[in-house]
């Protein structure tokens, strides 16, 4: 295990592109949401595993 | 359109070496510094920003995400097949769960805190050119039980909460697809797993993600230069695009989290990665001033 110290803010940056709402290309990125599922529940409450104070023996 | 000032917040040297795959920045506001970490050379970074100064401590294992904890410099990392505790200031880790047996051959992936301390965080088979979909999706609750939330997933990734509208986002990067399930912070229960973002006409893949003081998803698109802006309804509404081919993932920091924070790929993987522009060099850990506030990240719940 080591730990290093290094320094220095690196460089005073460079200036890149933005694109905002208006020059984004929305034809290009159309996406369809799709209709939300049935009120499914994704997550099977029986295969939630015990935590180790549950796990130990007693 | 207009313009972001990018800013290097640290690049491999010599005495380093170069970042191989960066991943999972931290902002801790206790500390007013950034972790993150470097999965293959099997490094935690702490960036201070305003001293410029870097630190990195090397652990047994990868390190897939991190995150904190109330305790200064304490921190739950999620490392190959289990979680550890690393007390930053005297390197020692302490082992608390595995989640998979070893034997799975899976490592642990991208992981983020829910707004009540559990962590959320997945597992993925190491070689991503094999295409397997073995990992699975944990939630961690600080009495160390856990529960399964998703398996059968390929890369996990794109982990982030939206706690005003009670949302958890998440993204198995080879499906191409961002899904968004309602999650009940009081009971960490999830449901209306639906998709969110489809990347499906968009360049890249999903990589991680996080979610500004707006509600808006900010995704990393990996292999596209950039990160995008997801509003809460789905739509786009800011392409930032980022001097290296493989952005990872954001993270806002800073004294008024006004910084985005944004890790990335050097020369892991089975693609090589396109040389940096303007002098940035793959792996770099960018600082991005794109003018909106991010939230702070929750700690880990320990009891």
């Amino acid at each position: 295990m080591d730990v290093l110290p290094l320094t220095g803010a690196l460089g005073a940056g460079i200036r890149s592109v933005d694109l905002r709402a208006d020059d984004l290309d929305h034809e290009a990125i159309h996406h369809t949401l799709p209709e939300i599922d049935a009120d499914r529940p994704c997550f099977d409450p029986a295969k939630r595993l015990p935590g180790p104070a549950e796990a130990a023996p007693a | 359109m207009s313009a972001v000032e990018i800013r290097r917040a640290f690049t491999g040297d010599e005495l380093t070496g170069e970042t191989l795959l960066g991943e999972c920045p931290v902002w801790s506001e206790a500390e007013q510094v950034l972790y993150w970490v470097d999965i293959d050379r099997h490094r935690i970074h702490r960036h201070d920003p305003q001293s410029g100064h870097n630190q990195y401590r090397t652990l047994e294992g990868r390190p897939g995400s991190i995150a904190l904890t109330v305790d200064i410099g304490r921190l739950l990392v999620a490392m190959e097949n289990q979680l550890v505790w690393l007390d930053w200031f005297d390197g020692e880790t302490t082992p608390w769960i595995d989640l998979e047996p070893p034997t799975t051959g899976n490592r642990l992936n991208d992981g983020r805190t829910d707004p009540a301390g559990r962590m959320v965080v997945g597992t993925m088979w190491p070689d991503t050119s094999a295409a397997k979909t073995t990992g699975s999706l944990y939630q961690v609750s600080c009495d160390g039980s856990v529960a399964v939330l998703q398996t059968d997933i390929g890369v996990p990734n794109g982990i982030a909460f939206d706690p005003e509208r009670g949302r958890m986002y998440f993204a198995d990067s080879p499906t191409r697809m961002v899904m968004v399930a309602d999650y009940d912070t009081d009971t960490g229960e999830h449901r209306n797993l639906r998709p969110f973002l489809d990347y499906g006409p968009l360049p890249g893949k999903p990589d991680g993600a996080c979610v500004d003081a707006d509600g808006c998803y900010w995704s990393a698109s990996i292999y596209a230069w950039s990160l995008i802006r997801v509003t809460p309804d789905g739509t786009i509404d800011r392409r930032v695009e980022v001097p290296v081919e493989k952005p990872t993932m954001p993270a806002f920091g800073g004294p008024d989290l006004e910084t985005l924070f944004v890790t990335s790929i050097g020369a892991a993987g089975s693609k090589p990665s396109a040389p940096g522009r303007d002098g940035f060099t793959p792996g770099d850990l960018m600082a991005i001033d794109v003018g909106v506030q991010g939230r702070p990240e929750p700690c880990f719940a320990h009891l």
